[in-house]
């Protein structure tokens, strides 16, 4: 019976002083980590942002100063259509709103009837620059951003010719002779906000 | 007495266990229990628009899409891509619960990126049309770098690049952050005119979400497709339509005593494998490869011979040269045997025209001289080596050789590289090691994505269909592949699946068994050409 609880109280012992003993080591690891990460977070803190280029600081320039000098205004298009012949039209897309305004991107998507092609489109000074221009699949899309090429930031600019549509029917036939508007992608955009006037932008181009 | 020792003993197992239980929870400060991870994993490779060499660590949130033949199968959100390298990057999904026994095409969209629709690595967007993606269990890896995905659709992303998103990213240039900033779309912490001149060249592309198709067309029988699990050592044969034909082999084994190391034989002096366990193995792998068509039955064995082959030149090792050779062969060492006098020390041509035997297997050890596998008769032809002649054999016979101090693997090689050359001989063409034009169905059964990116077969016993290399059996890329299609030869469907080195186990020995498996064995003829390629090398007379 000695032998037992001399045994229990040995094992005891060596138990506890494992325990210590490992409770210490992975004091002093936690210990550790926190201090490693302490001086990763200053690390962090005192690192700097990400530096911007030559290019960039030059397209801020040019856009900021152009920005100093127009108005955020409601902007919109608006149309003309012109009858060529029995089956041929040009339609004429406007970018309209205050003289100040102005626009550094813009959407115009139609969705052109059956039997309706679009045989030229001859994109306007409205923009400077028209990345894309398509017409497919019974809708046609052109896009207008502003460009900072040369020496200054140019804007869409109101009251100026957006595109020219020269359309045409296939077979002499046009059941509908009304191409809509697609309200949902058809936008006007100002430093990522929109500033397209829904109420008098055109919803429908009636073909005379 | 006894009991007392019987509770010390409960007394120091149970304090040990305490202890032990208690260092678990001190090193850890939690209790860890063994849990068995869940490796069902696909991880994914694209490539995406833009410059990323000098941008640290990008991630995207990105969303995985899988849709089986039915429809959408599982949708995965906000799942981290992160660059593997250059503009590559790779994003992981877990596959646990998917069936493996469908195809997938996969719809991949990463944040500020239009998404794409894969179909198979070399399908994708409007080509995307049947899913031809095979997910097996465990970890796959699949390659969709072919084609890029395009940026520029920013937060709210609704799938196209349109105005507003272009205005946004213009108005954001020259901002910088250390958080998430949704117009930087290179993650690099500052919005750039980069950044804006990618959108722009999405748009002027007019690039959208690829469009997922609102039915699938279907036209594969996914069932057919053996997955990993399936996979074994022994694979599932499948029945043989041209009933079966036995071969009586004839072995001869060369295992000289060595004299000066206490008259031990070669074999049990080094430590090399026993031949006898060998060949049974060998035989039964052939059985099950060719769908119970081709048979072995040694008839006869010359076993244990203490003596070396007669090289070609006259040659015979005595006991010192043979282990001094292994260290540093001499060019006898390197010399060929020469095989008519085994054929004549062993009457074994005469055994052959009495049709006692079929085929001749020679068992040795490194430099005895043995072809792989090799052939003599009176039209004989290249299998692996020439043919040889100059004997009185007047029927075909196949020679193997086989090495005692190699494995399986080897002596499944072996028969490997006598079909291939056999078949080679009946074709007429060898898609193995060159590229080309291959118009017989052994022509495009052969090719790797060594010698035809995107058009991989079964490939050949060094080049797996997916190999970069020589040997390179366990290559996890993913190569689109017809290998399965050859199961239904002569009723091919064309149809190519994804596969990697995971179909057989990325193992060598397991490879070789999977090819030998996929070779032809059905009925009757196509074009004058049997459609039981075994028949070839197991019929020669």
């Amino acid at each position: 019976m000695k032998r037992l609880v001399v045994c229990i109280l040995l094992l005891s012992f060596l138990f506890i002083a494992i325990w210590l003993a490992e409770n210490c080591l992975y004091q002093k690891k936690v210990g550790s980590i926190e201090a490693k990460k302490d001086i990763q977070q200053t690390q962090l803190t005192k690192k700097q942002l990400p530096t911007l280029t030559q290019t960039d600081v030059s397209f801020i320039t040019k856009r900021d100063k152009v920005l100093e000098t127009i108005i955020k205004s409601p902007l919109y298009f608006s149309v003309k259509t012109q009858k060529f012949s029995v089956n041929r039209w040009t339609i004429t897309i406007k970018l309209e709103g205050e003289i100040k305004g102005a626009a550094d991107a813009a959407d115009l998507r139609l969705e052109l009837p059956e039997n309706l092609t679009v045989s030229n489109i001859k994109v306007g000074p409205a923009f400077p620059f028209y990345p894309r221009k398509v017409a497919v699949n019974n809708y046609l899309l052109i896009s207008g951003v502003a460009s900072a090429d040369n020496n200054q930031m140019v804007f869409g600019e109101p009251n100026k010719i957006f595109a020219e549509l020269t359309v045409q029917t296939i077979n002499n036939q046009l059941d509908i002779k009304k191409i809509v508007v697609d309200k949902n992608d058809t936008k006007i955009y100002l430093n990522g906000e929109s500033i397209l006037d829904i109420n008098k932008s055109i919803k429908i181009i009636d073909l005379p | 007495m006894k009991n007392n020792n019987l509770r010390i003993v409960f007394a120091v197992i149970s304090l040990s266990i305490i202890i032990l239980i208690s260092l678990l929870i001190s090193s850890t400060n939690k209790l860890v229990f063994f849990n068995r991870a869940t490796d069902n994993q696909l991880n994914i490779l694209i490539k995406l628009q833009g410059q990323y060499d000098q941008i640290a660590n990008p991630t995207f949130k990105t969303k995985v899409v899988l849709y089986g033949q039915s429809g959408l199968t599982r949708e995965y959100s906000n799942q981290t891509l992160t660059k593997d390298h250059q503009n590559i990057f790779k994003v992981t999904i877990n596959t646990t619960g998917l069936s493996f026994n469908q195809m997938y095409a996969i719809f991949i969209k990463p944040d500020k990126y239009l998404g794409k629709l894969f179909c198979s690595p070399t399908s994708s967007s409007a080509n995307c049309k049947t899913p031809q993606i095979i997910i097996a269990a465990g970890s796959n890896d699949l390659d969709l770098t072919q084609d890029l995905l395009f940026s520029g659709d920013i937060s709210p992303q609704d799938g196209k690049i349109a105005a507003d998103d272009i205005s946004k990213i213009s108005n954001q240039v020259g901002k910088t952050s250390t958080d998430y900033l949704s117009t930087d779309i290179n993650s690099d912490g500052r919005v750039q005119t980069v950044d804006y001149s990618l959108a722009i060249y999405s748009m002027s592309k007019n690039y959208i979400d690829d469009p997922i198709p609102s039915s699938w067309n279907v036209s594969i029988t996914p069932t057919s497709i053996p997955t990993q699990p399936q996979i074994s050592t022994t694979p599932t044969p499948i029945p043989s339509q041209v009933g079966s034909v036995t071969r009586r082999v004839m072995v001869i084994d060369f295992n000289p005593v060595i004299e000066s190391q206490g008259n031990k034989k070669i074999r049990d002096l080094k430590g090399w494998a026993n031949p006898v366990p060998l060949e049974s193995q060998y035989i039964n792998d052939v059985k099950i490869a060719s769908g119970g068509y081709l048979n072995y039955q040694i008839v006869l064995r010359k076993g244990d011979l203490d003596q070396y082959p007669t090289k070609n030149n006259g040659y015979v090792f005595t006991d010192e040269e043979y282990l001094s050779a292994l260290n540093s062969p001499t060019d006898n060492a390197r010399a060929i045997i020469n095989y008519n006098k085994v054929l004549n020390d062993y009457e074994v041509c005469q055994k052959l025209n009495n049709n006692e035997i079929d085929e001749l297997w020679l068992w040795g050890g490194p430099w005895f001289g043995y072809y792989e596998v090799t052939m003599t008769g009176p039209s004989a032809f290249y299998t692996n080596s020439s043919p040889f002649s100059g004997n009185s054999c007047n029927k075909n016979m196949i020679v193997m050789g086989f090495s005692y101090e190699r494995g399986i693997s080897e002596m499944v090689e072996n028969l490997g590289h006598g079909l291939e050359g056999t078949l080679s001989h009946f074709f007429g063409e060898n898609s193995t090691t060159t590229s080309g034009n291959y118009t017989t169905p052994w022509g495009k059964f052969a090719l790797s994505e060594k010698v035809a990116p995107g058009k991989s077969g079964c490939g050949w016993m060094h080049y797996a269909p997916n190999s970069a290399s020589d040997y390179d059996w366990s290559n996890k890329r993913t190569v689109s592949s017809t290998c399965d299609d050859w199961l239904n030869y002569p009723n091919l469907t064309n149809v190519a699946l994804l596969i990697d080195c995971n179909r057989w186990n990325c193992d060598g020995y397991q490879y070789k068994k999977w090819w030998l498996a996929h070779l032809p064995k059905a009925s009757g003829k196509t074009n004058n050409y049997w459609n039981n390629w075994w028949k070839y090398f197991a019929e020669l007379n």
